[in-house]
């Protein structure tokens, strides 16, 4: 009799909630909605965002219900829906204020960060805690290329765009160099190698002043011009990062439904059977580190132009250990989890900067701004005990790890 | 995918929202940015508006979070308090707005975000020089003006940013003055150099480099600590083993570090010199320390000799806060919002309707033409927002008794 | 010739640190197959317990003066009590609904706790670094330049010491062999009758007493205690475990000396910046070789 410690009731949150999903969807209601819902649940999720009337938290409690009810639904992703995403996500920034756009960057960039990593680490299956290395290599390209008074003897004001791709190449071919020494390591040795890499690229970086400027960092970063506008602030480079999270999520998507994607699950799954079945596993798993990097690195571009000014304490680890922690707490394998991961790592500490509690003798004000990481912290635990799979994992994950709980469940009685 | 739509919706959800709304659904493509109405221009121009029955808001970015919040809390505490005294402004109140800058470029372009969102008339920050200068980006698109009283790498205002100023030294000031004093009163001609990485202390250590080098002192050697380390050994044991031995260790960095560097040097046996500066100038820096500082120097910055309007708010903070000391940054803190405040008093008018009315570039020009007499000396600004150098002398203080004492 | 001397000495007291650490990431690892992300925590709230515990006794009696053996042995004892109690909290609320999640699931919920815990602290303390009292004397030994303090001397006798337990612990013991039964295959052993679920409780207690202790000491040694120590020689001693081998006990403290060793004397060929970029490159060169690290065994199966 093992004690697996888990208990089976029919309270336990877990198994709760897998039944009253399964329940809601299998109704006719349910199923209406399910085939239908993007019509109906996307207006009424534009009206929530923008146009209702009342106050903040009667707009905050329609959309959350909107919300839980279309994820526990799970409607089919489609044209139309893409389409009304398009047009809502360019419209509602229209009505933020600089700070909530600026969070919506934020958003926007881990979600990209996001993509890149799960490429690795949710479809190929390797545990990449230095992420932050090919962000800074974007990052420090473009504004070692673009920055005017830098005195590294650079050309100056090179192109935004021209700077793109070369750091989405230069953060690739840094992928891959990166991969090379670690094929053979596995799980957990993987993880602490690339978390060093991680820390050896910043540090690279912070001491060699030369080409770096060192810890003084670099500034003035131009903007980059879009034709004939200059994308001056955090809401027009929002665009330019949304546009990368869907040419990024497109092309991530469609790679993992190839013979590329299916190379990785079995990689991931299990790789020696994979190698015995004739899986080159050497190539393909370089081929998830360079093109994880490569979206990394093109993340990084849109950074340095945002920000105006870059630091080498600026690709701390804490970067790489937000970014996995987005991915794996919205649920691996999955664009959608990616972003809900941001949203609720990166935009809810920012937006609960001025909550406060005055609640009976509990008086805790600020919390988003002097409580933000211990809340963060005990969130990411909470989350990870209450739904290990993650929030919205991909429906494979999910089918894994029902799997597993039934025959944990049958083992325990 | 569409959950995306969801989720968005659900953070787009907050905010407050006085732009005017349009009324249509959501507008296709366009990836041109819509400017609604309310907002100031990019540069230059601009008017604040502050409806009758609201209060005059003063950003404050410092650091609240992270071991720099020992310097951070005090610089908001000082500015809270001088906002206080001064209540209110042609009759509207004065408010003060803090927010975390994390010490950080990230951390203070986020504040400045909330800042400018909170509609504040004119900012006191930030405190982390690479934090400032990665907001000021943020801020000269709104044309906001910007003092700050911590801010001192070299690098802050190489940008040449019309609406910022600081009350604190330029690092080009401190460490030239520091190597001098080295050179001439300590007559020491043989340093080792130690920077805590940081765009402040890397950029002091710089300037007192080549000022050490240019008055004939010999650099021996430069090493660097790492912020949140606590053994220094392998540091320590290179200077001490540097042949010929240095008369004089320079640490450019904050109290923490300070503390500790300072601490090992002595138990290695190092007998050189320990100097300091700005940045672990407090009190706190010498009880961390635990008696290894007694004998050290540290530099302050150019102070005046003349401490009258300086004793006053001293007293003023110690009531107020119940606390011993004057904190580092304090008095420069005062100094910056009482520049801010009559700057807003001489530029504000009231108009027809009752509400405040403040031109962005008078309110810079008002700031500019500051001639005060301030808890942290004369103040004037050159075209850059720098301190001119003007009836003042560094200020170098050694530890006595366990004391910070004024030297000169 | 002395500066190597120092250098080396500086290193085996700072290995020591690692190796005492690494331990309790090994034992850990050993039988859950989890890396967890909150031990260095554990070392960093051992060192506030110290520093509460001393100067407490500072403050209301005069026994760090007169008797303080008594005092710093109360100190490490305490110390250990913290992070026992701690690590068995962290277990049972983070760790334990999640043994059979995917792999990725607790090192996030172990990240959680790192951070939890550590601005936790930061909160406490108000962002200042909180000075130990002088209880354990500061002299030393010195031959010419090379200086070695008492308390240095005392820190790499204790790990060595907790080595030697440990060891015994594990080879002799029966709650040794259960832990290694656990680690071996852990549903074998419940079929065998071994209380997996107690076994786990003593593994982490075992690793957290470690930490605790060295927590003290090491306050002791650098004499400040402040919020965020614990997180670099976390990964630091994750390094050395992983380059000792990960699983082994003999390797974790192996690892830990060298990673030590070697970054200390490094910092003479490439300055005191580059010093974790030699461990890590340190770890990657021995992966490449023997990706199971120096004592580690092969692994059949996925790690």
């Amino acid at each position: 009799m093992t004690n697996a410690g888990r208990p089976t009731t029919s309270l336990d949150p877990r198994t709760y909630w897998a039944r009253l999903s399964a329940r809601l969807r299998g109704s006719p209601a349910g199923a209406a909605v399910a085939r239908w819902g993007e019509f109906v649940m996307l207006p009424l999720l534009a009206i929530a965002a923008g146009l209702a009337p009342g106050n903040l938290s009667t707009r905050w409690a329609f959309a959350i219900i909107v919300v839980a009810s279309y994820l526990i639904l799970r409607a089919r992703t489609s044209l139309f829906s893409i389409a009304v995403l398009a047009a809502m996500l360019t419209y509602l920034p229209q009505q933020m204020d600089t700070f909530e756009r600026g969070i919506m960057f934020d958003v926007a960039l881990y979600s990209l960060l996001g993509i890149g990593l799960n490429v690795v680490v949710g479809y190929a299956g390797l545990l990449d805690l230095g992420y932050v290395a090919f962000f800074a290599t974007g990052a420090y390209l473009y504004a070692l290329l673009a920055a005017p008074q830098f005195g590294g003897g650079f050309d100056v004001g090179t192109s935004f765009w021209l700077v793109l791709p070369m750091a989405m190449v230069l953060a690739g071919l840094v992928g891959v160099a990166l991969g090379v020494p670690v094929l053979r390591l596995r799980g957990d040795y993987l993880a602490i190698v690339t978390l060093g890499f991680g820390e050896i690229i910043r540090i690279m970086i912070n001491n060699q002043d030369n080409v770096t400027n060192g810890p003084v960092g670099v500034f003035s970063i131009p903007k980059p011009s879009f034709g004939s506008t200059e994308l001056s602030g955090p809401f027009e480079l929002y665009f330019v990062v949304l546009a990368g999270c869907f040419v990024a999520a497109f092309a991530a998507e469609r790679i993992r439904d190839s013979r590329v994607g299916r190379a990785w699950e079995a990689i991931r799954e299990d790789e020696d059977v994979a190698s015995a079945m004739g899986v080159n596993t050497t190539s393909y798993k370089l081929l998830a580190f360079g093109i994880g990097a490569a979206i990394g690195g093109a993340g990084g571009v849109m950074y340095s132009a945002k920000q105006s000014a870059v630091f080498p304490s600026d690709f701390n680890l804490d970067v790489s250990i937000n970014v996995i922690a987005l991915v794996i707490v919205g649920g691996m394998g999955n664009v959608r989890g990616v972003v809900l991961g941001a949203l609720l790592l990166i935009a809810l500490p920012e937006v609960l900067r001025t909550f406060s509690i005055d609640f009976l003798f509990v008086h805790l004000e600020n919390l988003g701004a002097d409580y933000r990481l211990v809340i963060f912290g005990a969130a990411l635990v909470t989350v990870m005990v209450l739904r290990p799979e993650g929030l919205l994992p991909s429906r494979r994950r999910a089918a894994e790890f029902e799997h597993i709980e039934i025959i944990e469940s049958e083992l325990a009685t | 995918m569409v959950a995306i739509v969801a989720t968005m919706a659900l953070a787009c959800g907050g905010g407050t929202s006085s732009k005017d709304k349009t009324a249509t659904a959501a507008a296709k493509g366009g990836k041109t940015p819509a400017a609604t109405a309310g907002t100031t221009a990019a540069t230059g121009g601009g008017t604040i508006t502050i409806k009758k029955g609201d209060k005059i808001k003063i950003g404050i970015s410092t650091t609240l979070s992270t071991d720099n919040a020992q310097l951070g809390i005090p610089i908001r505490d000082a500015a809270l308090l001088t906002i206080k005294q001064k209540g209110q402004i042609k009759g509207f109140d004065v408010e003060g707005d803090p927010q975390d800058d994390l010490c950080s470029g990230p951390g203070s372009v986020t504040a400045a975000q909330k800042l400018v969102a909170d509609k504040v008339v004119a900012v006191l920050g930030a405190m982390c020089s690479g934090g400032t200068v990665a907001a000021l980006d943020t801020y000269s698109k709104e044309n906001m003006l910007v003092v700050s009283s911590s801010s001192t790498a070299v690098s802050v205002t190489q940008q040449g940013k019309k609406n910022f100023f600081r009350t604190a030294w330029n690092d080009a000031t401190q460490g030239g003055e520091m190597a001098k004093y080295a050179l001439t009163k300590l007559n020491k001609k043989n340093a080792a150099l130690v920077n805590d990485q940081s765009v402040y202390g890397k950029g002091l250590m710089d300037v007192f480099k080549k000022s050490f080098a240019d008055g004939g002192g010999k650099v021996a050697d430069e090493e660097v600590v790492t912020v949140g380390e606590k053994d220094f050994g392998p540091v320590v044991t290179k200077i001490k083993n540097l042949s010929p031995a240095p008369d004089l260790v320079v640490f450019g960095g904050f109290i923490a570090e300070g503390a500790v560097l300072v601490r090992q040097l002595k138990e290695a046996g190092v007998t050189a010199t320990f100097m300091g500066a700005d940045g672990v100038a407090d009190q706190k820096f010498v009880d961390q320390a635990g008696g290894a500082a007694e004998g050290a120097y540290v530099s302050r910055g150019p102070t005046p000799l003349d401490t009258t309007v300086y004793d006053k708010f001293a007293a003023l903070y110690k009531a107020a806060y119940n606390r011993q000391q004057v904190d580092q940054f304090a008095d420069y803190t005062y100094d910056a919002v009482n520049i801010i405040l009559s700057a807003i008093e001489q530029v504000a008018t009231v108009d027809a309707s009752g509400n405040l009315v403040i031109d962005k570039d008078k309110l810079i020009a008002a700031a500019r033409a500051t001639k005060l007499d301030g808890a942290a000396g004369h103040i004037e600004f050159n075209a850059v927002g720098d301190r001119t150098v003007v009836g003042v002398v560094n200020r170098i203080d050694q530890v006595t008794n366990g004391k910070l004492t004024r030297l000169q | 010739m002395q500066e190597w001397i120092q250098l080396l000495i500086d290193g085996v007291t700072i290995g020591g640190v690692y190796a005492v650490i690494a331990l309790g990431y090994t034992l850990v690892y050993g039988v859950l197959r989890m890396i967890n992300f909150a031990h260095g925590e554990l070392f960093m709230m051992g060192a506030f317990t110290g520093y509460y515990t001393l100067t407490g006794f500072e403050n209301h009696s005069n026994l760090n003066d007169s008797v303080p053996v008594l005092t710093i042995a109360i100190a490490i004892a305490m110390g250990m009590v913290v992070a026992v109690t701690l690590a068995l909290v962290m277990e049972r609320i983070a760790y334990r609904p999640l043994r059979r999640a995917p792999r990725l699931a607790p090192l996030i919920s172990a990240i959680g706790v790192s951070i939890f815990l550590r601005n936790v602290m930061l909160r406490v303390t108000h962002a200042q670094g909180r000075v130990y009292p002088r209880v354990f004397p500061r002299t030393a030994v010195e031959l010419g330049e090379i200086r070695l303090l008492y308390v240095q001397i005392f820190l790499v006798v204790l790990s060595v010491v907790f080595l030697a337990l440990l060891y015994l612990f594990i080879q002799r013991t029966k709650a040794g062999v259960a832990i290694r039964a656990v680690a071996e295959d852990r549903d074998t052993a419940a079929l065998m009758g071994i209380n997996v679920d107690r076994t786990i409780m003593t593994t982490f207690a075992a690793g957290a007493a470690l930490a605790g202790a060295a927590g003290v000491v090491y306050g002791m040694f650098v004499t400040t205690a402040t919020s965020g120590m614990g997180f670099i020689p976390g990964i630091k001693a994750f390094t050395a475990a992983v380059l000792g081998g990960i699983g082994s006990v003999p390797g974790a403290m192996a690892g830990g000396y060298f990673l030590g060793i070697s970054e200390s004397l490094s910092t003479k060929f490439f300055g005191a910046e580059y010093k974790d970029v030699v461990a890590f490159v340190l770890l990657v060169l021995v992966l490449i070789f023997r990706p199971w690290g120096i004592f580690g065994k092969r692994e059949d199966k996925r790690a």
